[in-house]
C-alpha cells in the first residue's frame, strides 16, 4: 500500500519524492527501500548494473506498479493520481509500429486529453525539434531506432508533462542521436520540466543534475556528479600505451598504490589515491613488463571510474570464464573467413547497401560503424546468409553458394540486434535448445551451458523464465546461445547494448578471447570506446561504406587538432561555439566540449567567444583523437545526402 | 467514461486493424473461406445410398419395395443376385446396407402372418446406419401394410427428417448455422489479438500511463471490433444469398438486432481472453480452441443441443453462438420473427454484459501484474 503523501510538501519545488520504496516480487526483492527527492526542472540519472531496479522504480512512478512499501509523490500526488502530468518513456519501444509518426502521437494526445489546437502546435513544435517534421505519415515500424526513440520521446512530450520519466531511452541509438536528444533534454529541464532518467551510458550521465547509483535495490551513491567522483578520493592516470590489454593485465597484477584499473578502448584508466606516487608506481610497473607508454595524465575520476569502482567495491562481478572449447585453435592461415564483394542491395528504390566490400580473416575483430539506419545489420544478414544481396558475391568459409546449407550454418554463430531466444521457456530449456539444433554432443553440453549460465550470473537461477530477465542479462544469455556452438565465424550485432558497463567489459574479453581462438567476428556497437577492440572497423553513412582500417589509422586520418575544454555551462558553451564553427568540429562529450581546431588561432577564438558568452572556461587541453571524435567528424562532415 | 477517449481508442484500433495484413486477413478473408467451404461440402444429409436387395420372393410386394426406396433421395436399390451373401455385399463396401426378402413373404403379409424381412445396416457410420434403418423400417412397413388385410392393426411408421427442408435444398440451412459460427469465431480471435498484442509488444504501458480508464480502454476496442465484425456479417450474409440464395423468409428486425449483440459477445470474450494471457500465440491457442470446441458442438450447429446429456445442455445455454444461431435461422428458414427469439436476444444481451464486467474486472487496475 502507498501511504498518503504528507498532506503539504515542505518545499514545493519538490517534484519527485521518494521514501522507502519497497517492491517485493514472489521470488525476488527487487527494491529494498530506496529514497529520494528531485527537484524541479532537475535531470535526474539512475545508474547501476543490469537488474538493479532501475525498471521497477520507473513502472511505480509512472504508476503502473503497486509498490509493496513506500511513500511515493509526484507533484504532491500519488503516482497514479499524477499520471496526466507524468510522461513515461519506457525501455522497449513503446511505440505503435503499424501507426505512422502522426497517428502515434494523436492517439497518445487523446489518451491525455490534449484538446486539437494544442496538439497541432504541439505535435509541429516537437516533430521540428526532433528533425522528424515532414515525414508525419511514415509508420513508426519503418523508422532507425534513433528515429524511434526521438518520437518516443515526442509522444512522451505531446501532453507537455511536468514530469518525464525515461527508461535507457538512447540504447540503441547511435552516437549522433543521443547526442542531439541530450540536448534536448537539457532544454527542457531549462524549462522546468522535471526528468528522471536512466542510462547504461555513464558519459551521458554526467550530464544529469544528480545520480543515484542503484546496486541490489538499494542506492549505494547519490550525489552530483562532481561530488561522486569527488567521494571515491582518487586521482585518474590516464595511460596511453603501445599495448592496452598487456597494460591492463600487467597493472592489474600491482597490488600495492593502485585503487583500481579500468580499460577504455585506448586508454587505461588507474585510479590513485596519490597521482605524482601513482604514476610512480605505474611507471615502474608497466616498465618491468615490457609495455612502452605513450603518456600519462592525472585528472578527476569519471563517472564510469567511479561505477566501476564502487561496483566493484560493493562485491559486484562479472566474472570472466574462459570459453570451455574443445576445438584445436585456428591458426590464421591468411585463408578468408569472410569474402564480400560488391554488395548491394535494394529494398524497392531503397539503396539499404550501396556497393560495400568488406574481407575477415581468421582471428580478426572487424567492427562495423554507423549511425541508425545506415545499413549495418542490412550487411550482417547478407553475410550469414539470411539475406541475399541484390547483387555483389560472398564467399564465407571458402564456400560462394549455398550459405544456408546445415554444414556451414553449423560454422557459423550470429547473434541479432532483435532477442532471439524464447520468452516463454525457461532460460536453461533455451540453452538446451540452441545446444540442440547446433548438435553440440552430450559431454560438451553441460560445459557449454554451465560455461553461459556463469558469465551470465545465472547459476542457481536457470528455471527462470526468459521473459522476466532484465534486458542486459538477456543480451549475456543471447550472446552465450551465438557462441556456445564454437563457431569459427561470428556475428554480433549490438552485443553490448542495453548492457551494464561491466558486463560490457566481460564481453569485450570473451570477444577477444574468441578472436585469439582463430574465431573470426563481425561486430556492431554504439560504443565507440569499445569499437577500439576491433582490429580493422569501417565507419557506415546511408548504406556505403565512408572509411576503413585500423582504430589508429582512422584517427590518424583526422584533419586538426583536438582539445577538451572544461567549462562551467557546458550547454551555452556548446551554443556559442556552434555559431563559430561548423558543427562536426564542435561535440559536448559529458560534460566537457571537444573543440577541434584546424587554424593555429582557433582555440583562441573559442576560448575568446565563451568568454564573451559568460562562460567561465576552466581547464583546456590538447587531446588525442579518439574514435567517437573520428566518428563525429566522419559523420558530419560527409556532404549532406 | 469519457467518449471521446473511447473514440481515441476505437480510432486507433481501427487504422491499426487496417493495416495489418493478418488481422485483416482473419476479419473478411478467412471467413469468407469458411462459408464456401462449409456451406458446400457439409451435408447432414444422405443421399443415394447404395442398399442391395436380394429378392427370392420376386412379388408385387417386392417389387413395389425396390421402387420405393428408388423414389427416396436418400437409399438407391441395387437388386442382387440370388447366390450372394448379404455379409459378403456389406464386407465389400460397395453397399451401405442389404435387405433379404425371403420367399412366401407377400403371401404371409396377404394371410396378415409375420413376414419376417432381414435387413443388415453397415453401422460404421453410427448416424448414418441409424437413418438407414428408419428409412427401410418405415418404406417395409408402409409398403406392407398396403398387402395386409384390412382387419390387421394399421402400422405407422414415423420417418424423422427436419420438416422444412424437402431435401433439395440443405443449404438454407447450413448457411445459416454456418453464420453463427463464423461470428462466433473470428471477431473473438481478432479481439484476443487485439487485446493482447498490444500487452505483448508493451505498448500497452502507454494506456496505464495515462489516465485512461478500464471501461474506456474496453469500449474503445470493442466499438472498433464490433463495427469491423459488422462488416464482416454483411459480407458472409451478401455472399450467402448471391450463392445460395439464402434470403430472409420474415421480419428481419430481429436479426438486426440479434448480430450486434451476438457479435459484441464473441469480441468482450476476446477481449476477456487477451486480457487473461500474456502473448499472442497462447491467446490466439486459447481463443480458437474455446471457440472450435464451444461453437462447433454447443451451438446446435451441426447436432440438435436436446439430445446431449444435461450438463453440456445446462452449459450451452452459455455459449452465444446457440442462440444467435436460432435467431440466424428464424430469419433466413423459418421467418417467425420475433414470438419465436425474443428470448434468445434477451439471452444475448445477458451473455454480453457478464462478459463485458468479466473483462472490466480483469483490466480494471490498469497496472502492470506483479
Amino acid at each position: 500500500m502507498i501511504q498518503a503523501p504528507p498532506a503539504a510538501i515542505e518545499a514545493s519545488t519538490i517534484d519527485v519524492h521518494v521514501r522507502g520504496l519497497t517492491k517485493h516480487y514472489k521470488d525476488v526483492e527487487a527494491l529494498r527501500g530506496i529514497d529520494f527527492d528531485v527537484r524541479r526542472g532537475e535531470i535526474f540519472g539512475l545508474i547501476g548494473p543490469d537488474g538493479a531496479g532501475k525498471t521497477t522504480t520507473f513502472n511505480v512512478l509512472a504508476g503502473i506498479l503497486e509498490p509493496t512499501a513506500g511513500e511515493i509523490a509526484l507533484l504532491g500526488e500519488r503516482p497514479r493520481e499524477a499520471r496526466a502530468n507524468v510522461g513515461y518513456l519506457t525501455q522497449q519501444f513503446s511505440l505503435f509500429d503499424d501507426l505512422s509518426i502522426d497517428e502515434n502521437l494523436r492517439y497518445i494526445a487523446g489518451l491525455r486529453d490534449v484538446t486539437a489546437d494544442a496538439f497541432a502546435e504541439r505535435k509541429a513544435r516537437y516533430l521540428a525539434l526532433m528533425d522528424l517534421a515532414g515525414i508525419g505519415d511514415r509508420l513508426a515500424g519503418r523508422l532507425s531506432g534513433g528515429m524511434k526513440q526521438k518520437l518516443a520521446l515526442c509522444c512522451a512530450l505531446i501532453s507537455e508533462p511536468r514530469v518525464l520519466l525515461l527508461d535507457e531511452p538512447t540504447v540503441g541509438v547511435d552516437p549522433l542521436s543521443r547526442r542531439e536528444f541530450w540536448s534536448v533534454l537539457a532544454r527542457l529541464a531549462s524549462n522546468e520540466v522535471t526528468i528522471v532518467v536512466a542510462t547504461p551510458y555513464l558519459d551521458e550521465a554526467e550530464r544529469c543534475h544528480r545520480v543515484a547509483l542503484i546496486y541490489d535495490g538499494t542506492i549505494r551513491s547519490l550525489g552530483t556528479p562532481a561530488e561522486l567522483e569527488a567521494q571515491l578520493n582518487c586521482r585518474r592516470l590516464e595511460i596511453r600505451a603501445g599495448d592496452i590489454a598487456a597494460a591492463e593485465r600487467t597493472l592489474e597484477g600491482v597490488r600495492e598504490g593502485i585503487v583500481d584499473v579500468q580499460s577504455f578502448g585506448d586508454r587505461v584508466d588507474v585510479l590513485v589515491h596519490d597521482a605524482p606516487e601513482g604514476e610512480r608506481v605505474v611507471r615502474a610497473a608497466l616498465g618491468a613488463g615490457g609495455v612502452a607508454v605513450t603518456s600519462i595524465e592525472a585528472d578527476t575520476p569519471t563517472l564510469e571510474n567511479v561505477f566501476v569502482a564502487r561496483l566493484r567495491e560493493l562485491g559486484y562481478g562479472v566474472p570472466y570464464i574462459p570459453f570451455p572449447a574443445t576445438r584445436r585453435t585456428r591458426t590464421n592461415d591468411g585463408a578468408l573467413a569472410i569474402d564480400g564483394r560488391g554488395l548491394t542491395k535494394l529494398f524497392g528504390p531503397f539503396h539499404a547497401v550501396d556497393n560495400v566490400t568488406l574481407q575477415v580473416g581468421y582471428g580478426e575483430i572487424y567492427g562495423l560503424l554507423g549511425a541508425n539506419g545506415a545499413g549495418k545489420t542490412t550487411i550482417i544478414k547478407m553475410l550469414c546468409g539470411l539475406l541475399a544481396p541484390t547483387s555483389g558475391t560472398i564467399a564465407l568459409a571458402g564456400r560462394t553458394s549455398d550459405l544456408r546449407a546445415a554444414s556451414i550454418r553449423q560454422r557459423i554463430g550470429y547473434m541479432s540486434q532483435k532477442f532471439t531466444l524464447y520468452d516463454d521457456l525457461p532460460i536453461i530449456e533455451n540453452l538446451r535448445f540452441y545446444a540442440g539444433i547446433y548438435g553440440l554432443e552430450a559431454s560438451e553440453r553441460d560445459a557449454r551451458i554451465g560455461w553461459v549460465l556463469d558469465i551470465s550470473g545465472l547459476r542457481g537461477r536457470e528455471r527462470l523464465l526468459t521473459a522476466r530477465l532484465p534486458g542486459g542479462w538477456k543480451q549475456r544469455v543471447a550472446f552465450g546461445a551465438a557462441v556456445m556452438h564454437d563457431p569459427e565465424i561470428l556475428f554480433l550485432d549490438e552485443p553490448t547494448s542495453g548492457v551494464d558497463p561491466l558486463a560490457r567489459r566481460q564481453f569485450w574479453r570473451l570477444i577477444d578471447e574468441r578472436a585469439r581462438a582463430g574465431t573470426a567476428i563481425v561486430v556492431t556497437t554504439h560504443y565507440l570506446e569499445e569499437a577500439e577492440h576491433c582490429h580493422r572497423l569501417c565507419f557506415m553513412a546511408g548504406g556505403s561504406m565512408v572509411t576503413e582500417g585500423t582504430p589508429t589509422a582512422i584517427k590518424a586520418a583526422q584533419p586538426g587538432r583536438l582539445f577538451e575544454i572544461t567549462t562551467d555551462a557546458p550547454e551555452r558553451a556548446a551554443a556559442a561555439l556552434v555559431d563559430l564553427f561548423p558543427a562536426w568540429r564542435v561535440a559536448l562529450f559529458g560534460v566537457r566540449l571537444h573543440l577541434i581546431a584546424i587554424d593555429d588561432g582557433d582555440l583562441d577564438r573559442a576560448t575568446g567567444a565563451l568568454r564573451a558568452a559568460g562562460v567561465d572556461v576552466t581547464e583546456t587541453r590538447p587531446l588525442p583523437f579518439s574514435l567517437e571524435d573520428a566518428f563525429i567528424g566522419t559523420i558530419e562532415r560527409r556532404p549532406a545526402a | 467514461m469519457n467518449l471521446r477517449r473511447v473514440w481515441v481508442q476505437c480510432t486507433k484500433e481501427l487504422v491499426e486493424f487496417r493495416r495489418d495484413g493478418l488481422t485483416v486477413a482473419l476479419a473478411f478473408a478467412l471467413p469468407v473461406a469458411m462459408l464456401l467451404i462449409f456451406g458446400f461440402a457439409i451435408r447432414l444429409q444422405i443421399k443415394n445410398i447404395p442398399v442391395a436387395v436380394v429378392d427370392f420372393d420376386r412379388s408385387a410386394f417386392s417389387r413395389d419395395f425396390i421402387s420405393r426406396i428408388d423414389a427416396s433421395q436418400e437409399l438407391v436399390a441395387i437388386v442382387e443376385p440370388l447366390d450372394r451373401s448379404p455379409t459378403a455385399l456389406l464386407d465389400s463396401g460397395g453397399v451401405r446396407a442389404a435387405v433379404v426378402i425371403p420367399p412366401g413373404t407377400q403371401r404371409a403379409l396377404a394371410a396378415g402372418r409375420a413376414a419376417p424381412i432381414q435387413s443388415l445396416v453397415d453401422a460404421t457410420d453410427v448416424v448414418n446406419a441409424l437413418t438407414i434403418k428408419q428409412i427401410l423400417t418405415a418404406t417395409i412397413s408402409f409398403v406392407g401394410a398396403t398387402y395386409a388385410p384390412a382387419s390387421a392393426p394399421p402400422t405407422v411408421a414415423l420417418h424423422e427428417r427436419i420438416w422444412f427442408n424437402p431435401g433439395d435444398n440443405e443449404a438454407l440451412f447450413i448457411v445459416p448455422g454456418v453464420y453463427a459460427v463464423i461470428l462466433a469465431i473470428f471477431p473473438t480471435l481478432l479481439a484476443a489479438i487485439v487485446m493482447v498484442r498490444d500487452k505483448e509488444r508493451g505498448t500497452i504501458v502507454a494506456a496505464y500511463a495515462s489516465r485512461l480508464r478500464a471501461s474506456e480502454l474496453i469500449a474503445g476496442k470493442c466499438l472498433a471490433l464490433v463495427g469491423i465484425g459488422l462488416a464482416e456479417a454483411l459480407a458472409i450474409m451478401v455472399i450467402g444469398f448471391a450463392v445460395w440464395g439464402v434470403r430472409f423468409a420474415g421480419d428481419p428486425t430481429p436479426l438486426l438486432i440479434g448480430t450486434p449483440l451476438m457479435i459484441c459477445c464473441q469480441v468482450l470474450l476476446g477481449l476477456l481472453v487477451g486480457a487473461a494471457t500474456n502473448t499472442v500465440t497462447s491467446a490466439i491457442q486459447a481463443a480458437g480452441s474455446i471457440n472450435s470446441l464451444v461453437s462447433f458442438l454447443l451451438s446446435g450447429f451441426l447436432y440438435p443441443v436436446s439430445t446431449m446429456p444435461p450438463v453440456f445442455r445446462w452449459f450451452s445455454y452459455f455459449v452465444p453462438a446457440r442462440h444467435y444461431i436460432n435467431v440466424s435461422r428464424d430469419a433466413f428458414v423459418r421467418g417467425a420473427g420475433w414470438p419465436g427469439v425474443w428470448s434468445e436476444l434477451l439471452t444475448l444481451a445477458s451473455i454480453a454484459s457478464m462478459l463485458a464486467l468479466g473483462a472490466w474486472l480483469r483490466m480494471r487496475r490498469m497496472q502492470m501484474a506483479d
